[in-house]
């Protein structure tokens, strides 16, 4: 077992020095949080070396390959069932069922992308309803601000539902050993009930927006599915994955395995060419997942993080304050999440939080907090979630008036929203704490 | 084969030109667009029919999309077409910047080459710098039926 100073290092101090000079980068942007992400990575396995506090093995080690094959496979299976057209009749149904009523569209439309977010990465999901929410928005001559905001907004915390919603709850949930059906039981009722809170303050928030309209939607549900066969055989995969992620606890397989098998069922059936394949998976957040787990995979090395714990565990420890702690967690993962890029925080206080269990905390809670805060923390400005981000750069295409959401736009909306959600959710933590631990 | 045999010579484009002016210009002569000068003749850019009507009324939601449209789409959302406002409207907000050129002992396999990496149906004619006119795709498939006397 590694032991580790309880006094700062110069080992850790240098470790510190790369981790937030990448950072810097990242968030700054003066670099592509990718670049930044592969250079500080580098740069850490460099100075550790010569410090003798990291190694290149040890760099491989701290790869969370569990993540980065899982969302490798789910990026492929998506790739397969992306051009089938699926998500525009989905949501060319949705909008017809909403007979011109724009706060059931609204609902609809905001359901269907949780949904969706919970199995299938919620940037993705964005990407692809955002359009033809706009489209929609453009028929019916209405703004299609609110949509787009909330689409985003309730993608995100969709995604904070299941283990497989979010990059941040696979990685919490390889470290803290959390299957998917117990992460859902877990999440699935407090995200519930946000969801719902966050949709009441949305309608209300844009409730002059949000009018009922005559104009028919005149757009033909039937040509959207392009490919039928496709479409059968990616849903087919699908929802095998969806099965054994609920199984792959008691059958003892990994969630990337799990994707895998999806994967491998899609690559028989459709037999695509390599080229479409690979080149739909989003290599640059991949090699950025990569780049964080070796940086921050040097600042355990050095022993800082276990440093960090030390200062933490008196209060940790003490089970009267742990729903304390988890509510600070919840908090500070939230608002940090809010101001910068939320996978960054969760690989920093991930082996901080595992410290913490070898000092003789009990952890769980502060998992279930982790989860909560970085899932709705993103909410809070139009940086915070990157798919955020989409729903503002495709409000700036459209060309509506009145479309376009700046950033203080964003926030008037997306800070009580995320505030809102985080008190539900702390109350919910609070009154059902014993069924966290 | 010779380039200059299906040239077609037309007006150019100059800042502050109205739309309605340029497209009865390409209207006139059959082409999709028209090379954009500047005071001094120098060609800078160019005013492209698929372009500008892109930038008018086709935002990119609407194309991705344009398989589902029905046939009762409203066309008040692009108000300043039906109404010929964008007749109006001057040229200088929708000229491209990237302009295909080619020489008139320019081989025709190379203004077709051109005009696919241009993603164009079209290329301007240059000789020695000064202007002389457009070769379309449809004026090169004219030539090689007269060349050939199919």
């Amino acid at each position: 077992m590694v032991e580790y100073s309880s006094a700062l290092t110069t080992d850790m101090l240098i470790a510190l020095a790369v981790m937030l000079g990448a950072y810097v980068l990242i968030f700054s942007e003066l670099l592509h949080r990718t670049s930044a992400s592969i250079l500080g990575a580098v740069v850490m396995i460099g100075i550790g070396t010569v410090a003798g506090f990291y190694s290149q093995d040890m760099a491989i080690a701290a790869i969370d390959g569990n993540t980065i094959l899982l969302l490798t496979a789910m990026m492929m299976v998506v790739a397969r069932l992306r051009p089938t057209g699926a998500f525009e009749y989905i949501a060319i149904m949705v909008s017809k069922f909403s007979r011109g009523d724009s706060r059931l569209l609204l609902i609809y439309l905001s359901l269907v992308v949780s949904l969706i977010s919970m199995f299938l990465d919620n940037v993705t999901t964005v990407i692809i309803f955002a359009p033809i929410t706009v489209l929609i928005a453009r028929i019916l001559e209405i703004n299609p601000l609110p949509f787009l905001m909330s689409e985003a907004m309730l993608s995100n915390i969709g995604g904070a539902a299941t283990l497989v919603g979010d990059p941040p709850n696979l990685m919490i949930g390889t470290a803290g050993g959390i299957d998917f059906s117990r992460f859902l039981i877990h999440m699935g009722p407090t995200i519930f009930l946000v969801w719902v809170c966050a949709v009441l303050l949305i309608l209300f928030v844009f409730r002059s927006h949000l009018i009922k309209v005559e104009n028919h939607i005149d757009l033909n549900e039937k040509k959207a599915i392009r490919d039928p066969r496709a479409l059968i055989q990616a849903c087919f995969a699908l929802a095998v994955i969806i099965v054994l992620f609920f199984l792959h606890h008691h059958l003892h397989l990994y969630p990337a395995y799990v994707a895998f098998i999806g994967l491998c069922i899609v690559l028989v059936l459709q037999r695509p060419e390599p080229s479409d394949l690979f080149g739909q998976v989003n290599w640059s957040v991949l090699s950025f997942f990569v780049g964080l787990f070796i940086i921050v995979g040097g600042v355990e090395q050095s022993g800082l993080l276990h440093w960090v714990g030390l200062q933490l565990v008196d209060i940790a420890r003490d089970p009267e304050r742990l729903l304390l702690t988890g509510l600070a967690v919840m908090w500070c993962a939230a608002l940090l999440s809010a101001i910068i890029d939320n996978i960054p925080f969760t690989v920093t206080i991930i082996p901080i939080i595992l410290g913490l269990e070898t000092m003789g905390v009990n952890i769980t809670p502060l998992w279930w907090a982790l989860a909560i805060g970085v899932g709705l923390g993103g909410n809070g400005t139009h940086i915070g979630a990157t798919a955020n981000l989409i729903a503002i750069a495709e409000s700036e295409r459209c060309g509506i008036k009145g479309a376009v959401i700046t950033p203080a736009g964003w926030m008037k909306v997306g800070i009580p929203t995320m505030f809102f959600s985080l008190m539900i959710a702390s109350i919910a933590y609070s009154l059902f704490f014993s069924t966290f631990l | 084969m010779k380039l200059m045999d299906v040239v077609v010579p037309t007006s150019v484009v100059h800042p502050g030109m109205k739309i309605g002016d340029a497209f009865r210009e390409c209207m006139r002569h059959g082409v999709g667009g028209l090379p954009y000068c500047d005071v001094e003749g120098k060609i800078i850019g160019r005013f492209s029919l698929r372009h500008t009507f892109k930038c008018l009324c086709v935002p990119d939601d609407l194309a991705h999309h344009a398989h589902l449209l029905g046939d009762r789409i409203c066309s008040e959302s692009t108000p300043e077409v039906v109404s010929g406002e964008i007749l109006n409207m001057t040229v200088d907000p929708y000229i491209i910047e990237n302009v295909a050129t080619i020489t008139p002992t320019s081989p025709v396999i190379k203004a077709l080459s051109i005009m696919e990496k241009f993603n164009s149906t079209y290329i301007f004619l240059l000789d020695e710098e000064r202007y002389v006119g457009v070769i379309t795709r449809m004026a090169i498939a004219g030539l090689l039926l007269k060349y050939h006397k199919f």
